[in-house]
């Protein structure tokens, strides 16, 4: 079978199950919002994936182009009303721009694109743990840009009243697409050369593998599904700001990566899952009190970060390849199938 | 900008490339030693403060703060070594950066619940504001004292690596771990020494920083600790010269950059820095001090 083929059959069964969970949804009812926000969470942490997973570059940015991808379509969309209002010194081409949602998240996902390609062939020039803490600088750089641009991200106050332009059916249909693209992506001769990088980058070299350019081709293609799910998140959450796109959903996403395990995009969508859970479900607990005894905790701030932090360390010392481990289902069931061992 | 505010500006970074020294000298010593990350270095410097936050407020004297904080942050390093990174003995850089990342989250949140979220102030002193006029410029107290105990301990340091037998194995063990051990060196000894020494280093950062700084917050640790991790970088990850280099011009750079920014541009300062030295590092993967090691 034509290898993309066999791929994308492979990524069906991922399909799949996020099909049978959005079919949950329209079957229940009611508010779709939490199984929105798990498609979003789907598809950011397959970009992660798709760069990560194969160059084995562990990335602290993808906040940075995410957040990129939520600016833009936020700045893009927001009705020109509100935006003479809260950004008047914006140009007037962006001023009085409203186009379509899907003309906003194609601009989102390019904005993703087109940074990643700026900061990924300086910052990859770096190997190992320099590249991680220069792209660890991507993030602060991001941060002060969203914080300081008053006239265009309104800082600190951040964009309020973006449109609900997500419903559940289009996050799934760009989750999908993310999963198959990055599984199609880790098939591909550049994501199996990366992937060959990642486990010896000198011996790759030395037989010619290029890389630094691999390496940059996977940060571009992770930057554009990025900048995407960006899009999604600022009309899915309403109201951006830059807190929204520094450490604390940083860790949330290296979370969501780690704890499915970090090979397998399959992976990636059941830490997506764990996480979402976790933050949909423990978030209405911060603001209540805990009694114990003597002690009285006046306000659990932070009581999501705090159980996320338990799951990835139960992870890191119990199972340091994740839940799903190092095969893709699919890879796992023909080996089955075929009677071999891994 | 005029040769005096040039001057003045050096003077201003020499104290804060101190503080940034300090850091990047702990985190280089663990990172060449085990590979190690440890983004849960800067928490070390937020317990220090919350140490000398408890302790101002009940009104102790500063003879007996200093000492408190040093034993606190070098304890608080050692049992982040025993109950976190040993269990990992032996794993991937990569598990080591997120264990660490977890902790560092862990401690953040902890401090939250159990103290506030908020800012706690931190009384000023009558002596970490006062300034002095040597000729046309000023020197801050708290820049000469950042400066001379930095300088000190840098003394001390090289001292201990070079003339002591655990700082001998330390140094040796940034070069190759498994020689150190086959020379019947403990290996636990040396990680728990190099783990005390850089919460020492921390705990010292920790008393610069807020003697002057006026409030202590449970993330107030992460922004200089990442700055650190800059100047590792840009010294050449792993080597303990270049952690004290790249600390200096971290510093010079940063209040240099600072007196030419005006208006806007200002409130892009730490992007500028930061850009600047990835520019930097464009020139010198390796490092200002580093050795080349080429990839494709």
């Amino acid at each position: 079978m034509w290898w993309p083929l066999r791929s994308a059959v492979g990524a069906a069964l991922v399909c799949a199950g996020l099909v049978v969970v959005a079919a949950w949804g329209w079957a229940s009812g009611g508010d779709h919002s939490k199984l929105t926000h798990f498609f979003i969470n789907v598809t950011i942490v397959v970009a992660l994936q798709s760069f990560s997973g194969n160059s084995g570059i562990l990335s602290f940015g993808h906040m940075a182009l995410f957040g990129a991808g939520a600016y833009v379509a936020g700045i893009l969309t927001l009705d020109p009303a509100l935006k003479s209002t809260y950004l008047p010194s914006l140009p007037h081409f962006l001023q009085d721009a409203n186009p379509r949602w899907w003309i906003a998240l194609a601009l989102a996902a390019a904005a993703g694109g087109a940074l990643a390609l700026l900061s990924g062939v300086p910052i990859l020039r770096l190997d190992g743990a320099s590249a991680v803490i220069a792209i660890l600088a991507l993030l602060l750089i991001a941060d002060v840009v969203f914080g300081a641009w008053t006239g265009v991200t309104r800082g600190g106050a951040g964009l309020i009243g973006l449109p609900p332009e997500v419903t559940m059916t289009r996050a799934l249909a760009f989750a999908l697409a993310a999963v198959v693209v990055a599984r199609v992506f880790k098939d591909s001769k550049t994501g199996l050369l990366l992937r060959a990088s990642r486990e010896d980058a000198f011996s790759a070299a030395s037989v010619g593998v290029a890389v630094r350019a691999y390496r940059v081709r996977a940060w571009v293609l992770s930057g554009v599904i990025a900048g995407a799910a960006g899009a999604l998140f600022a009309w899915w959450i309403g109201t951006i700001s830059p807190t929204d796109f520094f450490l604390a959903p940083t860790f949330a996403l290296i979370v969501m990566f780690i704890v499915g395990g970090k090979g397998t995009v399959a992976g990636a969508v059941v830490g997506a899952a764990l996480v979402t859970l976790v933050q949909e479900q423990v978030r209405g607990y911060e603001d209540s009190s805990l009694h114990l005894g003597v002690i009285t905790f006046h306000r659990l701030t932070g009581l999501t970060q705090l159980v996320l932090v338990l799951m990835i360390l139960l992870v890191m010392y119990a199972r340091p390849e994740g839940i799903v481990g190092r095969e893709e289902p699919d890879e796992a069931i023909v080996r089955f199938l075929r009677g071999r061992t891994a | 900008m005029t040769l005096h505010e040039f001057v003045q500006q050096c003077i201003n970074g020499l104290s804060l490339g101190s503080t940034y020294a300090l850091l990047s000298l702990g985190l280089a010593m663990l990172f060449s030693i085990m590979g190690l990350i440890n983004f849960a270095h800067g928490e070390l410097l937020t317990i220090g403060g919350y140490v000398m936050w408890t302790m101002l407020h009940h009104d102790v004297s500063w003879i007996l703060v200093v000492p408190a904080t040093l034993l606190a942050t070098t304890l608080a390093a050692v049992a982040m070594e025993r109950i976190a990174f040993r269990p990992l003995r032996g794993a991937s850089i990569e598990t080591l950066l997120v264990t660490s990342f977890a902790l560092a989250f862990f401690i953040q949140t902890v401090l939250q619940i159990g103290v506030s979220a908020e800012p706690e102030p931190i009384a000023h002193t009558g002596w970490s504001d006062r300034g002095y006029s040597v000729g046309p410029y000023t020197v801050g107290l708290i820049q000469i004292i950042t400066t001379a105990v930095t300088f000190a301990v840098l003394v001390a340091l090289v001292v201990f690596l070079r003339r002591t037998l655990l700082g001998v194995s330390i140094r040796a063990a940034a070069e190759d771990f498994g020689v150190v051990r086959l020379m019947g060196i403990s290996a636990g000894r040396v990680v728990v020494a190099a783990f005390a020494l850089s919460g020492l280093l921390a705990g010292i950062a920790a008393l610069l920083l807020f003697a002057s700084a006026g409030s202590v917050s449970p993330t107030s640790g992460t922004a200089p600790v990442v700055a650190a991790f800059i100047a590792v970088v840009l010294g050449g990850l792993g080597n303990l010269t270049g952690a004290v280099v790249g600390g200096y011009v971290l510093g010079f750079a940063d209040q240099i950059l600072a007196a030419v920014h005006s208006g806007t541009i200002l409130q892009f300062h730490d992007a500028v820095v930061l850009a600047i030295l990835i520019g930097l590092l464009l020139l010198r993967p390796q490092g200002l001090v580093g050795r080349r090691q080429e990839l494709a």
